[in-house]
Formats: C-alpha cells, structure tokens, sequence
C-alpha cells in the first residue's frame, strides 16, 4: 500500500503541475509573444541600422558609440533625470497628505476620492490637451488667474526653465488619484491603538507622523517611489502633445528622442539603442532603491 | 470537482482569457482619421493571366491631397472607376500630420497601399529605401509619353536617372493679400514692383490691436518655412554638389535674420509662440492677417471668407525666389496589381484626372494640359496668374534623402534666433556644423 501512496502523490503533483501550467499559459504566452520577444529583437536592432525597409545591417556597438559621443544625447538623459527627479518627491509628498486629508468618515467621502482618481483613468491626451490650454501664455487660465492676484504672466510652456516643470506639473497632477489611492490604504493599516498609545504618551503631530505613520506606510511610500521612478524614466505622452521636446530641447526625454530617430529619421538601430539604455538605467535605478529598502522600509525582512 | 467539469472550466477560461487579452493588447489606436480607413491587405479574386478576361482587382490609394475635402480625390477616383468598372479603388485621404510615418509603418508590416501620394521633400527617401516600383520599363515598353508633364516636376520624381513617380500637382508660394485690411488705412495694394522692405514697411501700419486688449491681434504679414527666407538675397541651403553647407554664408543669413526680425524687431507678424495659439493660416481665414506667404493649396478653403483677397508674385530681396513644390502619385514595390495600379497611375496624373482635381481648388495640375485650365474667373483670386508666373523664381529644396535631418538641425538651431537669444548667424554656423558632418558620411 505504501508504495502505491509514493506513486499517488507523485501522480498527483505532475497532474497538479500540468494543470498549473495550463492556467498560466495564456498569459505566459502573451507576455512573451508581446514582452520578452519584443526586447529580445530590441536587443538585437540594437547593434543593427535598420530602416524598416531594408534588411536589418549588422554594425556592431556603433549605435552605443555615436550616443555616448552625442552631446545632444547626454542632455536628453539630464533632462530625463531631472524630469523624474522632480516629479517623484511630489508624487510622494503631495497624495500623502492628501490621503491623510481623506483618512476619515467624512459625508460624500466617496466623491471626493473618485473625483481625485478621476484623472488617473483620464487619457494622457486629453489631459494633455487641456493643460496645453490652461498653460497658454495669454489666454490661458493660469495666466489669468496669476493677473487677478497680480502676479506677471509666465511663459510657462515657451519658457526655457519652466517648460520641463509644466509639464511635471501635469504629470503629478494626473497620478495624485493613483498614488493617494495606495497611501490610503496604508494608512487604514496603520493600527489605531498605536496612535492612541502615542497620543497618551503625549507625541504631538509630528512626532506621531514621522515616528510612527512614516515607518508603518514605509512599504507604500517606496512603491510609489520605485513606480514612480520608472514611469518618470518612460515618459512620453505628454512630451508629444505638450511640448514636442522644446522649447530648445529642454523637454526632450529619453522616450521622446526615441520616437524621433526611430520613427522621424528611419534609425531604428538607434532608436533600439536608447530602449536598451533607458531599460538598463531603470534597472540600475530599480537596484539601487531595492538597496535602500533594507534600510528604510520597516516590516518587510 | 470532476474530470470533465476540470476540463470545461479550463477550456472556458482559457479562451475568455485569450480572446479578451488578445482584444485587448491587440488594439491599437487608430493613427489616422479618415473617412474610409482600410488597414487591410487589398483582396482580389482568382487572376487569370491572359488580358482577355475581365477580373476583379481591388487597388488601394492612399493619398493627402486636399485632406480637407477628401470627397474631392474621391470625385477623381469615381471619374478612374467610371472608366474601368472592373477596377475597384478604395480611397485613403490622410491627414497630414504623421502621413509619411504611417506610411513607413505600413510598409514594414506588409500593408501599404498600392497607390502612395508622395511630396517632393520625402520621395527621395522612398525612392532611396526601395519602397518604389521602378517605372521607367513600363514607360518605355509603352512608349507612354511623358511630355504631358512640366520637365521640371517629372525630373523630382526620378531616382538615379529612372522615373519612379508622376506628377500629380505642383505649388508654389506667392503672397496673398486681404484687400480689406489694405483699404481701412489707405494703402495701396502690393505691386510686381515691391521688395521685402515694402512688405515691413506698410506691414507695420497693417499690424494692431483692434479690440483694445492690449494684445496685437492683427499683424501685417506672417513667416514662411525657413527655406523661403534663405534665397531672397541670393543665399543658398547646400551647395551644388551638396557637399557643403551654405546657410551660414551672409547672404542666406541676411535673409533669416530678416525674418526672425519680422516679431523681434519690427514687430509686424505673430512670433512662434503667438502661432502656437493661432496658426497663420486660422489667422488669415479670420481677417486677422495682412499678407500671407502661402501656395494654391489655399484657394478652394478661402473662397468663403468675409474679406476680399488677391494674390501676387511674392516680392524678394536682390532677387525674387519661391517655393516650387510638387506631388507625385507612385506605385509601391509589393503592389499585386502593378498592371492596374499603372492605369490608375496615369489617370489620376492625366490630363482627366488631374483637371477634376484642379477644378476643386487644390493647387496646380503639373499635367500641361490640364494646368490650361487654372485660371479660373469665378473663384478668388483675380489674380491667379501670379501663381503660374511665380514658376520662373522658383527654387527647388535639395533632393536628398538627408533632408529631414538637415530640415531638423535648421529648426532645432533656428529656434534660438527665434527667440532672440542668439544671431542667426551664429545660429546658423552651428547649424552647418552638424550639417556638413551629416553630409560628409
């Protein structure tokens, strides 16, 4: 009898396996249908000059070269850099206390979150459209609001230096649903009994907001920095509808330089290049916020 | 749960699964909007290969020609398909905006269309890529005369000496002037006899803030495409041999800085900026603009405006220049229908075809022929002839397939003259810099 029971599990578990495997394999086949097949051939363009008509040339490390050269390039980079830079500390800073702001049983509670996710599920185009509007230098409403407090217009949108934080601007005001929505429930998992404890002790405000609420909602605060970091690096939408990488290629990013040489000067070998780059850098970024997890995100290890 | 119920709801997940991920990623926005967009691969019934028997053959056209009137391309198609019943098109009118990126695209994934319209600036690229059926065989084995076309517009859409499109239109810029405007201060309309220091001169009494916003919002003349202010003093884009840059030398740089002075320094047409909120085209449909650079492509659209408008031959500097553009109709390599694509090839370039498409106000036929019939007494403008006379200034842009790069560098360093933070000149020595990099490889 025991020898068949060995025979059983064993039957069992390749049954059970067999079955594994086929529920997985829709969307193991679609991830690498449109996924891992993709940034494979990606990978190999790369060190091709392709101009989608012609056969794909083999040309060695000659794309990676003329980019490291080009110092057109290096600003791309910077101002990818600077682009996610300054929009991930808002997008941490700015849904947080907004989440704290609607922590509580407030009425019409549920239409203020909606009303704040709202632009989350918007399309970047039409939002982009608008903001394209509000941002214009002499009918736009921010300008106009600036002139009824008595403030002078701005460029905004043509402006040298103000042109890449318009256009951050936008970005974080789109994600604030999102990112909010993610602090709020870690909020509510904040136990109570250890604010009350807290208070009892007597810790005012701050001391319980970073003693206590930072460290427990650690885990959200560095997903949303880690996503954030990756989707500021990916960022496109709203460099092609607002901006179209100006004024003077202060908001050309990483993506945007992509879609030009690709699909403006036919350089597909080049434009592969810069996708292998921008995945190395967010995954250089990503390892290095992976680091830093073990030091401040509490509860995890 | 048992054997068969496992099986089933695996079966049934996984199909819902499937199909609705594959619905999912597999859609993509559409690129374009048109009237009747056809993504799929022209289908044609069983070919029989003597010419005897009458088959079915589906051909696709693509085209952008008056993008804003498309039923006037497809009046031209109806007139092919009245001729040859057993030929159906099916008409793409693209807008202009991404129509050769798409075009590209489409040619990577196997469906582009039998029949592409092209511009002079972007056939050498395709011409250069291979994209293009050669024509000449076809022309020569027919002995198809092509005298019935402008020399000058066949020879842009040649490739190493062979013919690889025809010429459907060609278009020049003259200046078009809102008499209106003219007459409220008193000025006389613009001569043959004018230079662009008139043009600055009466633009400045012409340019002013009619509503008392504090805002201009009419001006007195508008930019053309940076190429247009290069020549009028005898500067040039590249040299002859397009081995060397020329828009740093002081004749092509006099002419841009002129023209990023027009709303720096004399103030009298919309800076870039100002464009963004209100093209110079919306502009001159409002009676908000003076003068107005711009080609025959503008006839049909303007007929209906409020104010009365004529054209002239565009003044110059030392010498009149103006654009010369033209369009081509090309057959695309993986065409199945080269045979029948050729028939419509010719029609929609003949004297028939292009003659209904001149008709509807859409530039100039470059077929002889039909071009007779430009001038036209009932639409505006009176003076249609500048457009024809124009021809002899005309200046034609380098024929390279490095003209979108060199069209870029130009803009991305033109930019900041544009905006006053540097000379032209200096502007334009960088330019050149880049450029003759590109052109030495």
């Amino acid at each position: 009898m025991s020898i068949n029971k060995v025979k059983d599990r064993k039957i069992i578990a390749k049954k059970q396996s067999l079955w594994g495997i086929i529920f997985i394999s829709p969307n193991l086949i679609l991830f690498t249908t449109f996924f891992l097949i993709p940034i494979l051939a990606t990978g190999y363009l790369s060190f091709t000059r392709w101009d989608l008509v012609n056969p794909a040339q083999y040309i060695g490390i000659e794309n990676y070269e003329e980019l490291l050269r080009d110092k057109g390039f290096h600003k791309v980079f910077i101002n990818t850099l600077y682009f996610t830079l300054l929009s991930t500390p808002l997008n941490v800073i700015l849904p947080l206390f907004l989440a704290m702001a609607l922590n509580r049983k407030i009425k019409g509670i549920a239409i203020y979150r909606t009303a704040y996710f709202l632009p989350v599920v918007s399309s970047m185009v039409a939002v982009s459209l608008v903001w394209l509007w509000l941002f214009n230098r002499d009918y736009g409403l921010i300008n106009a609001a600036l002139g009824l407090i008595g403030l002078p217009k701005q460029g905004w949108l043509n402006d040298v230096r103000l042109a890449m934080p318009s256009v951050v601007i936008v970005t974080v005001w789109k994600g604030l649903g999102f990112y909010m929505t993610i602090f709020l429930a870690a909020l509510q998992d904040v136990p109570d009994t250890l604010i009350e404890a807290a208070k009892i002790d007597g810790a005012n405000w701050f001391q319980r907001f970073f003693h206590i609420t930072t460290p427990m909602i650690s885990p959200a605060i560095f997903f949303v920095v880690v996503m954030s970091t990756i989707w500021g690096f990916q960022t496109f939408d709203q460099i092609y509808m607002i901006t179209e990488g100006g004024p003077l290629g202060s908001t050309t990013v990483l993506v945007y330089e992509l879609y030009k040489q690709g699909f403006e000067f036919l350089k597909m070998g080049k434009a592969s290049a810069i996708a292998i780059f921008l995945l190395v850098i967010i995954l250089v970024a990503t390892l290095i916020q992976w680091q830093i997890r073990k030091r401040w995100v509490y509860g995890e290890f | 749960m048992n054997f068969l119920k496992k099986v089933l709801l695996t079966i049934i997940t996984i199909s819902v699964v499937t199909s609705l991920s594959l619905t999912l990623t597999g859609c993509t926005p559409a690129a374009q909007v048109s009237e009747e967009t056809t993504l799929e691969e022209p289908t044609t019934t069983e070919e029989e290969t003597t010419e005897e028997v009458i088959e079915e053959v589906e051909l696709s056209y693509a085209t952008f020609f008056a993008g804003d009137t498309p039923e006037l391309e497809q009046s031209v198609v109806d007139a092919f398909q009245a001729k040859y019943p057993n030929i159906k098109v099916n008409l793409e009118v693209l807008p202009w905006d991404g129509y050769f990126t798409t075009f590209e695209t489409r040619l990577a994934g196997g469906t582009a269309p039998d029949i592409i319209a092209l511009n002079m600036e972007n056939f050498t690229k395709f011409a250069a890529l291979g994209a293009l059926i050669n024509l000449q065989q076809l022309i020569d084995d027919e002995g198809f005369d092509t005298t019935q076309y402008y020399d000058t517009s066949l020879n842009f859409f040649k490739y190493e000496g062979d013919q690889y499109g025809l010429p459907a239109t060609f278009s020049d810029v003259v200046l078009l002037y809102n008499k209106d405007l003219f007459d409220e201060v008193g000025e006389a309309y613009p001569t043959e006899d004018w230079i662009i220091e008139d043009i600055i001169e009466i633009g400045k009494k012409l340019t002013k803030d009619t509503d008392g916003d504090g805002i201009v919002d009419q001006f007195g003349y508008a930019r053309a495409w940076w190429p247009f202010h290069v020549w009028p003093y005898g500067g040039e884009i590249l040299s002859e041999d397009y081995k060397e840059c020329m828009i740093s030398k002081p004749e092509a740089v006099k002419g841009l800085q002129q023209m990023v002075d027009l709303w720096l320094e004399y103030k009298i047409a919309p800076s870039p900026e100002q464009i963004q909120t209100l093209s110079d085209w919306d502009m001159w449909g409002m009676g908000k603009l003076a003068m107005y650079p711009i080609g025959p492509w503008a006839i049909g659209p303007f007929q209906e405006t409020e104010f009365d408008w004529d054209a002239i031959v565009h003044p110059g500097g030392t010498r009149k220049s103006t654009f010369l553009f033209a369009n081509s109709c090309a057959i695309t390599k993986d065409t199945e229908h080269p045979k029948e694509a050729w028939e419509l090839l010719k029609f929609l370039t003949g004297s028939e075809g292009s003659t209904i498409r001149q008709k509807g106000g859409y530039e100039i036929a470059a077929n002889k022929e039909a071009s007779k019939h430009f001038k036209n007494t009932e639409m505006k403008p009176e003076n249609d002839q500048a457009f024809l006379d124009a021809v002899e200034h005309a200046i034609s842009l380098p024929a390279t397939e490095k003209w979108p790069e060199i069209n870029e560098i130009v803009s991305k360093n033109l930019e900041f003259a544009e905006r006053g933070e540097m000379t032209a000149e200096d502007a334009m020595i960088k330019a050149c810099d880049q450029i003759n990099e590109i052109l030495a490889k």
